[in-house]
């Protein structure tokens, strides 16, 4: 039986334990290949994504209870993914901007022609490049395909703020790309 | 226009280049079965925290959660075997402590008593009148306070181990 974000919720309210586990099961079946994806382009490696999201779900369980219905459960969701993501990059950035930059960038000068999987990697760099809130609103769009209304739900920021902020993005990548 | 349309044409509008890429571009899979897995390991991950936080909740008077009291029960715990060992040491030797008969006069006197005594006295009477003045004492067979040989030879075989335990334990050289 497939539940939808509401039916997760009031059965989580129920405040009954084996309700509670069973929703939350529900809620992990539904957003953990979704979420996972989503932390994925954060980070360059699964054990990272893994961490990421294992401590997201734990964030979910713990303030689900709280959730007030504001804003769509999904939008919630990510928003907590992304938080995690980000906190997770501050704290890992400058070594995994060094391990990427210096891995892709031997191989790419080791290689005499550069071919569509060298470009991709290189795509792939520009984006771990970019400043932490400029690539949450760069993936929420380019590869979750959200809105600007969702995004601005996640991040908490106008929408005008996020169309600039998606510009200067791809306008950065595409610099990196064609230099 | 529908959503996909839409960031499609606006990625057109930006840059071509990465219109190009969007594509081609796949996100890394993750490990086969990994998503199998996964929900049972975030609850297990839960329930152990939870575990652990109803733990110490409960057991919120925890000694180890009071480091204060373990070298207060450990001193306690000292001081309650010292008593223990002094009343045991007490009450075992109360037997073969016995009292003082001061009859005649000496037996009342403690050994640094005699020493000091002595000592200050050392040049006060000659030998022969230090025996003159035993003499008496030592003809009378009230000064061997009635100790026969045999119960001397009892009191040693008695005691012979208790000597040679003191023996044992001052030969620590």
């Amino acid at each position: 039986m497939q539940f939808n974000d509401s039916d997760i919720l009031a059965l989580f309210r129920t405040g009954n334990a084996a309700n509670k586990e069973q929703a939350f099961r529900q809620l992990l079946s539904n957003y953990q290949q979704r979420l996972y994806y989503h932390v994925r382009r954060y980070v360059s490696n699964h054990d990272d994504a893994n961490d990421i999201l294992q401590n997201t779900f734990i964030k979910i369980w713990k303030n689900l209870e709280k959730f007030r219905s504001d804003s769509s459960l999904y939008t919630w969701l990510y928003r907590i993914a992304g938080n995690e993501a980000i906190t997770y990059l501050q704290k890992t950035r400058k070594l995994q901007a060094q391990e990427l930059t210096e891995s892709t960038m031997n191989h790419l000068i080791a290689s005499d022609s550069i071919d569509t999987e060298e470009t991709l990697k290189r795509f792939r760099v520009a984006v771990e490049d970019l400043p932490a809130k400029q690539k949450q609103v760069f993936i929420l769009r380019y590869y979750d395909e959200l809105t600007y209304e969702e995004i601005a739900q996640i991040t908490d920021t106008s929408i005008g703020a996020l169309k600039a902020s998606y510009h200067h993005a791809v306008k950065k990548i595409e610099e990196k790309l064609t230099a | 226009m529908d959503r996909k349309t839409d960031i499609k044409k606006e990625l057109e509008n930006l840059s071509s280049v990465l219109l190009s890429f969007k594509e081609k571009d796949t996100t890394p899979l993750a490990t086969e079965g990994y998503f199998d897995g996964l929900a049972d390991q975030i609850i297990d991950t839960i329930q152990h925290q939870e575990f652990q936080k109803t733990k110490e909740g409960v057991l919120s008077f925890d000694i180890f959660h009071h480091p204060k009291l373990i070298p207060y029960l450990s001193r306690l715990s000292v001081a309650a075997t010292l008593a223990g060992i002094i009343i045991l040491g007490v009450l075992g030797y109360k037997d073969t402590i016995h009292e003082n008969i001061c009859h005649d006069g000496i037996a009342c006197l403690t050994q640094d008593e005699i020493y000091q005594y002595v000592h200050a006295n050392s040049n006060a009477f000659e030998v022969e009148e230090i025996q003159e003045g035993m003499k008496i004492f030592l003809e009378n067979d009230n000064t061997s306070m009635g100790i026969q040989t045999i119960e001397v030879i009892k009191y040693i075989d008695q005691n012979k181990n208790m000597l040679d335990t003191e023996d044992a334990a001052t030969d620590i050289f």
